[in-house]
C-alpha cells in the first residue's frame, strides 16, 4: 500500500494538468484487448482503492480476468460460484471461440459453467464502469470486446426491528430497512397479489439511487400513478440520499408548513395505505417510505387505530383530536384571556390569579412565549443527547426549570401547567412532520393572541384553515374527509367505525374499484346484535345482499 | 383524463345555508320585534319568499345555459344591457360587502374592543377575506363547508341550553298586534338571504344542475330555520318590549348564559367568535360575487386580480358612515334596493328566456 | 433579445419583493394591542353599593364631568366600590381563613356624584389602574335610592357593556354601604358571598331567579312588573333575605315579609319549594309543612269590562315538624286535616300580597302578560302604556284556590 504522501504527490502533478471536469463522461467501447481494457478500468477507478483485478487462464489458454469492488461484493461467493467452475471449465471443441457469434467464450461460459443468477453483457466501458460500481463481478476475456458482469452485491444490513419513531401498542414488530429488497419483501408477503405493480428506476445523477414505486392496480387510479410518474421523471438532481429529497420535489405546495406527503417505516401501515388506493415509494438506502396522496387526518391516525375495536378507536382518536387542539391553541387561549377578556373567568379564580401574576414583570405573551421557547429549545436538546441522559432531563426540565422560574418570579405557576400541557399535547400527534407543524404555527397565533385577544385567535385560526382547505396533494384536495363528500369519509376521522361496516374505500382517491366488504355484511352484524340469541341464524352476508355481490366500480 | 371535482347536492345546501347567515343575526330578532311584536316568528318564515322568487329563474337558467348570470344575462338581452346589470350587481355587492363589514366593526368596537381603531378590525378581516378569494369556486365552497358546522352547531347549543328560560307567554299572540310595520319587516326579513345569489356561481360545478332548485331551497330553509329559532329563543326569554331596547339582542341572549354553576359565564365573548365566522362566510360569499362580477365586467379571469384591486375600494366605503345609526339606515336603502335588483333581473331574463323559446317555438 | 426580457423580470421581480416587504413591515407598525391589559393592572369592580349621600358628602364630588356653576343635575349618588386587590388573594387553598386575608384582599372606595357615570369616574379619579366592572357582580341600593327611581341607573347599566346580565341587585333595608363592609367568614372575597346569598336562595327555592337582566326583562313588558330581593343586616356579619321589594312606575312601591316570598314564588308556581308554614290544627296542635313542589295556573276572563283572574295553586310537600308529639298523627282522615288548615292558612296570606301589590299597583304576578296574550283585543283598546295596566290592575277581582297535597311525614311514624 502506497503512503499518503505519495499520493499527494501525485494528485499535485495530476492537478497541473488541468483536465476538464465532466460527470459521468463516456468512455468509449472496450477493445478486446485485455490489458488495454483493464489498464483503461483501472486508470478511471483507481489502483489503491477496493477495486480488485483477478486475472486466470480459462482452460487453460484464454486468458481473462476477473474485475470487482471487494466492500460490495460477496467474496465467498466469487470464489465458490464463480472462480472454481472458471478455473474446472473445458472448452470441448476443437476452434478457438469467434468473437460476436452466437456460440462465443462468454456465452458458453456463462451457458455451461457459472453458477449465477443474474448477469449482463456490454462493450460500453462507461457502463462496466457503472455495473462496476453497483456491485457486479465483471469477467473479461482477451478477444473478447464484451465484458460479462454478475450482480453478486452484497451489501452488510441491519436486522428488522420495531421502528423507533413509530411505536404502537398493536401491530407488528417490523419496520423498514435500508435495503430495497428486503423492504419491498416485506410488502410482497402482506399483500400477496400479482395485482401489486412494483416499478424500480433510478433517480440521482451521481448516486443513482434505485427508487421503487409500489401501487395495486386494481384499486389504485391511474391518473395518481401517472401523476406520480411524472414528477418523478421531473427530478434531475445529484444525489438523494434520502426519500425527504424525493418528497421536497414532488410535493404540490413546497411553501406551506403542513406536509403534503406521508413517510412511515412500518410495512403494515403500507399495505394498508396500498388498499386504501395509495402510491408508496421507497428508496434504497432510507428506511422511509413516502405515500402519496395525503390528506390531513392521515397524519393523526396510527394502525392501532384499527387493530383495536371500534370504540376505543374512536375514543382514542378523539383524544387525540383534543390534544391537537389543546397543543395549539391553549397558550394563546391563556394570553387572550389574561390580557383581553378575563371577565370568561370565575371572579374568585380571576382575582387569584391577579394574584399570581403580581409578581411577574412581564405582560402575559412574553412570558408565554418565553416559556414556550424555552420548552422547544429543551426539545430539540434533548433529542440530541443519549438516551439515557435524554429522557431524564425532558421530565426533569419541564418540571424544574419552570419551578425554578416560578420561584425567581419570572413565570406565574399557570403560566408553567400551561406550557407543560401543552408540551405533552403535541406529543399525541403521530406523525413527526405533523407534529412540527403544529409546534410552529403555535406562536404566531400566541402573537395574535397577544395583539388582538380572542380575535386575533379566530382570525390566525381562519388563515391556517384556509390555507388547509386551498392545499392539494395530487390533485386530491387536503380536507377531504371535513367536506361531507360522502359517508366513509365522515366516519373516518372524528370516530372509526366499525370496520364491518366499512363498505367502501373512502372515495376521494378514486379508486377504481372501492367495494371492501359484501353489501349485506354491515346488516349481519346490526341483526346479530340486535336481535335475541337463537334467532339470528342468518350469518351469510349474501343473504342480505340485495345486489348479488357486486363490486363498486 | 380525470373527471372534474364537483359539488354534490348536499353541500350545495350547506353552502346556501352558511352564506345566509351572517351579519345580521346579531340585531336581526330586534327588527323582527319592532315591526310585528311577538308576530315576530312568522315575520321571519315570511322572509323566504324572497329568496325562493329569486332562486327559481336563477335555477332555472342557470340549468338551462350551464353558467353564471353574468354570462347569459348577455345572451338574453343583449350586450350593453348586460353589462349595464352586471355593472349594477357589483355595484350592490361592493356596498354591501363594506357596509356588513362596518357594521361588524361597529360590534366590535362596542363589545369586545375599547381602544383598537375601528380601521384595524375592518382591514384584518378584509385582508383575509380578499385573500380567501383567490381561488376557485370549488374551494370557495370547501371553505364554507368547513366552517358552517362551526358557526351553525353553537348557536344550536346556545339557544338549546337557554330552552328552559323560554316563556310561551312571550310569544304570543302569535299573530303580533302591529300589522302595518309588516311591510318594513318583510324588507328586513327578506335581507339576509340575498347573498343565496351566489347559486348561479356555484350551479355550473354541480353534479346534479337539476337539483338545483331543491339544494339551493333546502339551503334557504335550512338558513330560515336557524333564524327562526334564534328569534324564538331571544322573543321567548326576553319579551318583545325588552328585545326593542337591545341593540344586539342575540348577543344579550349569550350573555345570560352561564354554563357549571357560574365557572363560564360570559359567553359573549365566545359568541362573538362564533359570529365572526358566521359573518367571515356570508361576506365571503358577497367578496367573491363582487370579484366574480368585476372579472367579468373588465374580462378578467384572474380572481386574484380583482380580489386585490377591490381592497382598498372597500375600505374607504366602509369607512364613510359617520355614525352607527348613519349605517343602519344605509344597511336600509341598500337592502330595499337590492331586494328589487336581485329579484327583479333574474325574473326579468327568466321572462325574456321564457318568451324567446315560446317564440321560437311559434316561429316553428 | 433575450437578455434584455430576463432584464425586465429580474427588476419586476426585485420591485414586488420590495413591495412585499414593505407591507409586510407597515403591519409591524400598526400593530398596537391596544386593548391588551394584563389581568393583575385592571382594578375589578366586584360589588357596588349606592346610597343617597348625607348632606357632608354631597358635596364632596370633584369637578369631573361638569363645572360646579352649570352643574347639571341635583339629584346624587353615593358609591361605595368593593375593588378587588390583585395579590392578596391566594390560589389554591389556604390554612387559615384568618380575617387578615380577608380584609386586605377588598379595597373599599367612597365617592360622590351626580350619576352613575359620574361618581364611577370621580372613582377612577382616584385608584391607579383602570377600573373594569367586567366582574361586577352585586349592586346593592338602598331603599331611599329605590324609592327615588331606577331608571337612570338602569340607563348605564344597560348601555355599558362590561356589565353582566347575571349580576344581582339587591335593595337593602338600610344603608347600602353597610352591606359593603361587612366581612363574612366564609367567604374570602365579601362580594362572593353576596352573590352566593343570592344564588343559593334560589337554588333551595328560597327566591326566584331574579338577575338584573331578568328584572329588566320583566320590568319592559307593559303587562308585568319588576321585583328585587330586599336584604338586611343582622347582627355583625349576617345578611338576610327580607323580602321582595316590587316596583311600579320604575320606583319601588313597596315590600313584604319573608313568608311573603313564600307565597309570591307558590302563586307564581315556582317549582323548588322551600318554604315551610306553621299551622295550628285543632286535635293535632301545631304542624310545620314544608312546600316541596308548586304548581299554578292563572285563569283570566273579561267581566264587566274588567279583566278577573283566578289562581289555581297546587302543592306538595311534607311534614316537618310536629310540636304535640304525644298526638299521632297516623290516618289519612288527619292529613286532610292538616291540609285543609294549612289550604285556609296559605290563601290567606296569598290574598293577603295580591292585596298588597294592587294597593301599590305593581303587577309582581304578571297577570297583565295573560290578559294581554288571552284577551287581545281587550288590550289593545284599554292599554296603551305601561301605566294604564298598573291602574287597571290595582281593583281587578283576584281569586285563589290552593291545595296543598302532603306526601310525606318524613322518617318518624
Amino acid at each position: 500500500m502506497p503512503t499518503w504522501s505519495k499520493k499527494y504527490r501525485t494528485l499535485k502533478e495530476d492537478a497541473s494538468m488541468k483536465r476538464p471536469f465532466q460527470a459521468s463522461p463516456e468512455y468509449g467501447e472496450a477493445t478486446g484487448n485485455l490489458e488495454e481494457t483493464i489498464e483503461r478500468i483501472e486508470e478511471i477507478i483507481g489502483v489503491d482503492g477496493d477495486l480488485v483485478v483477478r486475472r486466470l487462464m480459462i482452460d487453460q489458454r484464454f486468458p481473462a480476468a476477473l474485475l470487482f469492488l471487494s466492500s460490495i461484493t460477496d467474496q465467498s461467493r466469487i470464489q465458490e460460484d464463480v472462480l472454481k467452475p472458471l478455473m474446472l471449465w473445458k472448452y470441448q471443441d476443437e476452434e478457438p471461440p469467434k468473437d460476436g457469434e452466437d456460440s462465443d467464450l462468454l456465452d458458453r461460459l456463462w451457458k455451461e459453467s457459472i453458477y449465477v443468477s443474474q448477469g449482463k453483457r456490454s462493450s460500453d466501458i462507461s457502463e462496466m464502469l457503472q455495473l462496476l460500481a453497483f456491485g457486479n463481478v465483471l469477467l473479461i476475456a482477451d478477444q473478447i470486446r464484451d465484458g460479462l458482469a454478475f450482480n453478486l452485491r452484497q451489501i452488510e444490513r441491519r436486522g428488522i426491528e420495531q421502528p423507533q419513531t413509530e411505536q404502537v401498542i398493536r401491530g407488528a414488530r417490523e419496520g423498514f430497512i435500508e435495503q430495497l429488497e428486503t423492504n419491498l419483501s416485506l410488502i410482497r408477503y402482506r399483500l400477496q397479489t400479482p395485482d401489486l405493480k412494483i416499478e424500480t428506476a433510478q433517480i440521482g445523477e451521481r448516486t443513482k439511487t434505485p427508487v421503487a414505486v409500489c401501487f395495486v392496480e386494481g384499486i389504485c387510479d391511474p391518473e395518481i400513478i401517472k401523476d406520480v410518474t411524472k414528477r418523478l421523471a421531473r427530478i434531475d438532481f445529484d444525489g438523494i440520499i434520502d426519500p425527504g429529497y424525493i418528497e421536497q420535489f414532488i410535493e404540490d405546495h413546497p411553501l406551506s408548513p403542513f406536509p403534503q406527503i406521508q413517510n412511515t417505516e412500518r410495512p403494515d401501515k403500507t399495505v394498508s395505505a396500498l388498499l386504501a388506493g395509495r402510491v408508496v415509494i421507497l428508496t434504497e438506502g432510507s428506511s422511509f417510505a413516502l405515500i402519496v396522496p395525503a390528506t390531513f387526518d392521515q397524519f393523526f391516525q396510527t394502525i392501532d387505530d384499527y387493530s383495536e375495536r371500534f370504540f376505543i378507536g374512536t375514543l382514542i382518536r378523539q383524544i387525540r383530536i383534543i390534544a391537537l387542539l389543546f397543543s395549539l391553541f391553549f397558550p394563546a387561549l391563556y394570553v387572550a384571556v389574561i390580557s383581553f377578556n378575563p371577565e370568561l373567568l370565575p371572579t374568585a379564580f380571576a382575582v387569584a390569579i391577579s394574584g399570581g401574576r403580581a409578581g411577574v414583570p412581564f405582560p402575559a405573551v412574553l412570558e408565554v412565549l418565553l416559556m414556550e421557547v424555552a420548552m422547544e429549545i429543551l426539545r430539540e436538546a434533548t433529542i440530541r443527547l443519549p438516551q439515557m441522559i435524554g429522557g431524564a432531563l425532558s421530565i426533569v426540565g419541564v418540571l424544574v426549570v419552570g419551578q425554578a422560574a416560578v420561584s425567581a418570579g419570572l413565570a406565574s405557576p399557570i403560566t408553567v401547567v400551561i406550557v407543560a400541557l401543552t408540551t405533552i399535547g403535541s406529543f399525541a400527534t403521530p406523525a413527526y412532520d405533523m407534529a412540527i407543524a403544529l409546534r410552529m404555527l403555535r406562536f404566531p397565533l400566541i402573537i395574535l393572541a397577544g395583539l388582538f385577544g380572542l380575535f386575533g385567535i379566530i382570525l390566525g385560526t381562519i388563515v391556517i384553515i384556509n390555507h388547509l382547505l386551498a392545499l392539494e396533494s395530487f390533485g386530491i384536495p387536503y380536507m377531504s374527509s371535513w367536506l361531507y363528500g360522502s359517508r366513509e369519509k365522515l366516519t373516518d376521522t372524528l370516530f372509526r367505525a366499525p370496520i364491518w361496516s366499512m363498505k367502501r374505500r373512502p372515495d376521494h382517491l378514486h379508486p377504481v374499484d372501492s367495494t371492501r366488504l359484501p353489501d349485506g355484511t354491515a346488516s349481519t352484524y346490526f341483526d346479530r346484535i340486535f336481535s335475541i340469541e337463537e334467532d339470528s341464524d342468518e350469518t351469510e352476508a349474501h343473504a342480505f345482499d340485495v345486489s348479488d355481490r357486486h363490486r363498486h366500480r | 383524463m380525470r373527471r372534474k371535482p364537483t359539488l354534490s347536492m348536499f353541500q350545495i345546501v350547506i353552502v346556501i345555508a352558511s352564506t345566509s347567515f351572517g351579519v345580521a343575526v346579531l340585531s336581526f330578532p330586534r327588527f323582527m320585534a319592532e315591526s310585528a311584536d311577538t308576530g315576530a316568528p312568522l315575520l321571519t318564515i315570511s322572509g323566504i319568499i324572497g329568496p325562493i322568487l329569486m332562486l327559481i329563474p336563477l335555477t332555472l337558467l342557470g340549468r338551462r345555459f350551464g353558467s353564471s348570470i353574468f354570462d347569459y344575462g348577455e345572451k338574453l338581452c343583449g350586450k350593453w344591457l348586460a353589462r349595464l346589470f352586471n355593472s349594477l350587481l357589483f355595484i350592490y355587492f361592493t356596498l354591501s360587502i363594506s357596509l356588513g363589514f362596518r357594521q361588524f366593526g361597529d360590534v366590535l368596537t362596542a363589545v369586545v374592543f375599547r381602544k383598537t381603531p375601528i380601521e384595524i378590525c375592518i382591514v384584518l378581516i378584509l385582508l383575509i377575506t380578499a385573500v380567501a378569494c383567490r381561488r376557485n369556486e370549488l374551494k370557495f365552497s370547501y371553505i364554507h363547508l368547513f366552517y358552517f358546522p362551526f358557526s351553525f352547531l353553537p348557536f344550536l347549543l346556545i339557544i338549546f341550553i337557554l330552552l328552559p328560560r323560554i316563556s310561551t307567554l312571550n310569544l304570543q299572540p302569535v299573530l303580533g298586534m302591529n300589522a302595518e310595520h309588516w311591510g318594513g319587516g318583510m324588507i328586513k326579513a327578506t335581507a339576509p338571504y340575498l347573498t343565496t345569489f351566489i347559486i348561479t356561481i356555484l350551479i355550473p360545478i354541480m353534479s346534479k344542475p337539476s337539483k338545483a332548485m331543491k339544494s339551493g331551497l333546502y339551503g334557504v330553509m335550512l338558513s330560515c330555520f336557524i333564524y327562526l329559532v334564534m328569534v324564538i329563543a331571544v322573543l321567548g326569554v326576553y319579551g318583545t318590549e325588552e328585545t326593542k331596547k337591545l341593540l344586539y339582542p342575540t348577543l344579550e341572549l349569550s350573555r345570560s348564559l352561564s354554563l357549571g354553576g357560574g365557572v363560564l359565564e360570559r359567553f359573549d365573548v365566545i359568541f362573538i367568535v362564533i359570529w365572526f365566522l358566521a359573518v367571515f362566510t356570508t361576506q365571503y360569499s358577497n367578496y367573491y360575487l363582487a370579484t366574480y362580477a368585476l372579472g367579468k365586467i373588465i374580462s378578467v379571469s384572474d380572481l386574484r386580480l380583482t380580489s386585490s384591486f377591490l381592497l382598498p375600494y372597500l375600505l374607504i366605503i366602509a369607512m364613510l358612515p359617520s355614525h352607527v345609526l348613519v349605517t343602519r339606515i344605509l344597511m336600509n336603502r341598500l337592502e330595499f334596493i337590492g331586494i328589487i335588483l336581485l329579484v327583479g333581473y333574474p325574473l326579468l331574463l327568466l321572462a325574456i328566456s321564457l318568451i324567446g323559446k315560446k317564440g321560437a317555438a311559434a316561429h316553428e | 433579445m433575450n437578455d434584455s426580457l430576463f432584464n425586465a423580470n429580474r427588476w419586476r421581480r426585485m420591485a414586488r419583493f420590495l413591495l412585499a416587504l414593505f407591507a409586510c413591515a407597515n403591519t409591524l407598525l400598526i400593530t398596537g394591542c391596544w386593548d391588551s391589559l394584563e389581568i393583575e393592572n385592571r382594578a375589578l369592580i366586584l360589588g357596588l353599593a349606592i346610597d343617597e349621600p348625607s348632606p357632608e358628602e354631597s358635596g364632596t364630588e370633584e369637578e369631573i364631568t361638569y363645572e360646579r356653576h352649570n352643574k347639571p343635575k341635583k339629584d346624587q349618588y353615593l358609591i361605595t366600590a368593593q375593588v378587588a386587590v390583585p395579590g392578596r388573594v391566594p390560589l389554591g387553598p389556604s390554612n387559615s381563613g384568618s380575617s387578615d386575608v380577608t380584609k386586605n384582599s377588598i379595597w373599599v372606595v367612597k365617592v360622590a356624584g351626580i350619576s352613575l357615570d359620574d361618581a364611577l369616574n370621580n372613582l377612577q379619579q382616584q385608584i391607579a389602574d383602570p377600573k373594569y366592572l367586567i366582574h361586577l357582580r352585586v349592586i346593592v341600593i338602598s331603599e331611599a335610592i329605590a324609592k327615588r327611581g331606577l331608571s337612570d341607573l338602569n340607563d348605564y347599566l344597560r348601555r355599558n357593556a362590561e356589565v353582566r346580565r347575571r349580576t344581582w341587585m339587591l335593595v337593602s333595608e338600610g344603608k347600602a354601604a353597610d352591606v359593603m363592609s361587612i366581612a363574612p367568614p366564609l367567604e374570602r372575597i365579601p362580594t362572593l358571598y353576596l352573590l352566593n346569598l343570592a344564588e343559593r336562595a334560589v337554588s333551595y327555592g328560597k327566591f326566584p331567579l331574579d338577575y338584573l337582566g331578568i328584572f329588566w326583562s320583566t320590568d319592559s313588558k307593559w303587562g308585568e312588573n319588576g321585583y328585587l330581593p330586599y336584604i338586611t343586616i343582622k347582627g355583625d356579619n349576617n345578611v338576610m333575605i327580607k323580602g321582595i321589594a316590587y316596583f311600579s312606575n320604575g320606583v319601588m312601591a313597596g315590600k313584604t315579609n319573608p313568608i311573603g316570598i313564600g307565597a309570591f314564588m307558590a302563586a307564581k308556581g315556582l317549582s323548588i319549594g322551600g318554604y315551610s308554614v306553621m299551622t295550628e290544627v285543632p286535635g293535632i296542635g301545631h304542624v310545620m309543612v314544608q312546600t316541596r313542589e308548586r304548581s299554578s295556573h292563572i285563569i283570566t276572563r273579561i267581566e264587566n269590562d274588567k279583566p278577573a283572574a283566578k289562581f289555581e295553586i297546587r302543592l306538595e310537600g311534607s311534614i316537618t315538624e310536629h310540636l304535640e308529639e304525644h298526638i299521632d298523627i297516623h290516618s289519612p282522615r288527619q292529613i286532610t286535616l292538616i291540609q285543609d288548615n294549612f289550604n285556609r292558612l296559605a290563601k290567606g296570606i296569598v290574598l293577603e300580597l295580591i292585596r298588597d301589590t294592587q294597593k301599590h299597583h305593581s303587577d309582581i304576578f304578571g297577570i297583565g302578560e295573560i290578559v294581554r296574550v288571552r284577551h287581545p283585543s281587550y288590550w289593545q283598546e284599554q292599554v296603551h302604556s305601561k301605566q294604564d295596566w298598573e291602574n287597571i290592575y290595582s281593583d281587578i277581582p283576584i281569586e285563589i284556590d290552593l291545595e296543598m297535597r302532603i306526601r310525606q311525614n318524613g322518617l318518624k311514624n
